[in-house]
């Protein structure tokens, strides 16, 4: 559409597998990745 | 609902669709008109017009194509357990939320029954387990970590395990048993000398030199550091001094969180206003960090960084704040189990006692399918907000303790939220549009994820 850019996003293998590897995702719990 | 936020930064604006979690670079007249559609659409008097009507169309036919996807930590069953090792401290820090881990009763030490016990009745047989060592100060109980260890070993399990530490009780035992045992390390640090050690302080002359020992020693046996810096009113306006200082530092990871659950009254309380300054300063740490990381250098990641790109990448929704009482669980020494560590001491959300013969029982499931049933889809002050698939909502305990129930959020989180969504989102969409940036950024990612605080669960 004129006057609208979409911004892609790289595709990067294996990224998404590290929400299943880390755990909580606190800074209190020392898990904040 | 107006479901599009438009940012206007540096004569640039973007528009951020929740749905998709896309982003979309406009020109200066599509944003203003976005900006007022966006501001005064629910206005009875308002009148949309056929072009933005157009473009809306357009940002939801562009999303229906790249649909994000949900982070269901509730799909899974418990595999993280926080382990109260120890609920005693060597440390007497200014603005711990659970009196030197004791939460307001005696010290004490879990035992090796409770802690099997816990791995017993909790964690599953066939998937990859965590267990977090926590206190209190951890290593006090260093012994029980090494008996846990081996029990999961005998018993067959996967168990990653992790802690998180003062740093101040390290010896070359406890560095072998990281190295040997440990995925990743987190370090509590709050900044140089003059600002750690008027918060955080025991009976050693200095904390902040000993961790620094502590760092050097973990960082000289090649193993993932991270440092957990708590802002308090006393540090906020230094935190880029400080991130500086933690990156010279040559760790691995930071991460910072907001003291809470302290007294108004308290020296080290942050005020409402006092927050936005906290968020800002948060805000151009992480924008300096994601250009570092636009640049190739992986040095070190300021959390949330890897994070926040990860799901923007990878499209995915974060319905929850975080996994607890779903995926996460805490135990105490005593063996009581909690949705997480932060709400440990509240009677209205003991889950029951790992010792108990009917264990887990109905509070067990009662708890657990509340924390299942709450999401920013069910919370009113998160279901029509532009972040929530960014944020995922509140902290429950904070949500809970502040506004009365486990996900209306505070101030305070939206505060964090939105200033540091509306800081990076502009700065990520011009590196997407740089394909050197671009290519420097999955480096980085890749670095991260097999050199950085990942390093040791995707090690081949």
């Amino acid at each position: 559409m004129e006057g609208v850019v979409e911004i892609k996003v790289p595709e990067i293998e294996g990224l998404y597998e590290t929400f299943a590897e880390m755990t909580v995702h606190c800074v209190e719990a020392g898990t904040h990745s | 609902m107006r479901d599009i936020h438009v940012i206007h930064k540096n004569d640039k604006y973007i528009v951020f669709h929740p749905q998709s979690l896309g982003l979309f670079s406009v020109a200066e007249d599509i944003g203003e008109k976005l900006k007022l559609y966006e501001s005064r659409s629910g206005d009875s008097d308002f009148v949309v017009e056929d072009d933005i009507l157009q473009l809306i169309d357009y940002f939801n036919n562009v999303g229906k194509t790249n649909l994000s996807k949900e982070l269901k930590w509730l799909e899974h069953e418990p595999r993280t357990l926080c382990l109260f090792v120890s609920q005693d401290c060597n440390l007497r820090c200014s603005y711990c939320f659970a009196d030197h881990g004791t939460f307001g009763r005696e010290s004490r030490m879990m035992d090796i029954r409770t802690a099997k016990r816990s791995i017993d009745v909790i964690l599953g047989k066939t998937f990859d387990n965590f267990i977090v060592f926590f206190g209190g100060e951890p290593f006090m109980n260093f012994n029980l970590m090494t008996e846990i260890v081996e029990y999961g070993r005998q018993a067959g399990l996967k168990i990653n395990y992790t802690t998180v530490t003062n740093g101040t009780l390290m010896n070359d035992d406890i560095n072998k048993f990281i190295k040997e045992t440990l995925y990743s390390l987190c370090v509590s640090l709050d900044g140089p000398k003059e600002i750690n050690d008027i918060q955080r302080y025991g009976s050693i002359e200095s904390v902040h030199d000993t961790v620094i020992e502590t760092i050097e020693s973990i960082k000289s046996i090649d193993f993932p550091i991270s440092i957990k810096c708590t802002a308090t009113k006393k540090s906020i306006h230094a935190l880029t001094a400080i991130a500086r200082y933690f990156g010279d530092l040559g760790v691995t990871s930071m991460a910072f969180a907001h003291v809470s659950r302290i007294p108004q009254e308290s020296e080290f309380y942050i005020s409402d206003s006092d927050f936005e300054i906290y968020a800002k300063e948060l805000s151009s740490i992480l924008l300096e960090n994601l250009n570092q990381l636009a640049a190739g250098d992986a040095g070190t990641e300021v959390a949330p960084n890897f994070g926040i790109l990860r799901q923007l990448i990878t499209r995915t929704r974060a319905i929850h704040h975080c996994s607890a009482g779903r995926e996460y669980l805490a135990v105490t020494a005593d063996g009581d189990v909690y949705p997480c560590h932060e709400f440990v001491g509240m009677d209205e959300f003991n889950m029951g006692n790992v010792h108990d013969e009917g264990f887990p029982g109905e509070d067990y499931d009662r708890i657990r399918a509340i924390f299942s049933n709450h999401s920013v889809y069910t919370s009113k002050g998160c279901m029509s907000c532009w972040a929530r698939f960014l944020c995922g909502g509140d902290c429950a305990v904070r949500s809970y303790l502040y506004n009365g129930d486990l996900s209306s959020p505070t101030n305070k989180k939206c505060i964090w939220a939105k200033t540091i969504w509306e800081t990076l989102l502009p700065e990520i969409a011009e590196i997407f549009q740089d394909k050197n940036k671009t290519n420097n950024l999955i480096k980085s990612l890749d670095a991260i994820k097999h050199n950085g605080m990942y390093k040791n669960l995707f090690a081949e």
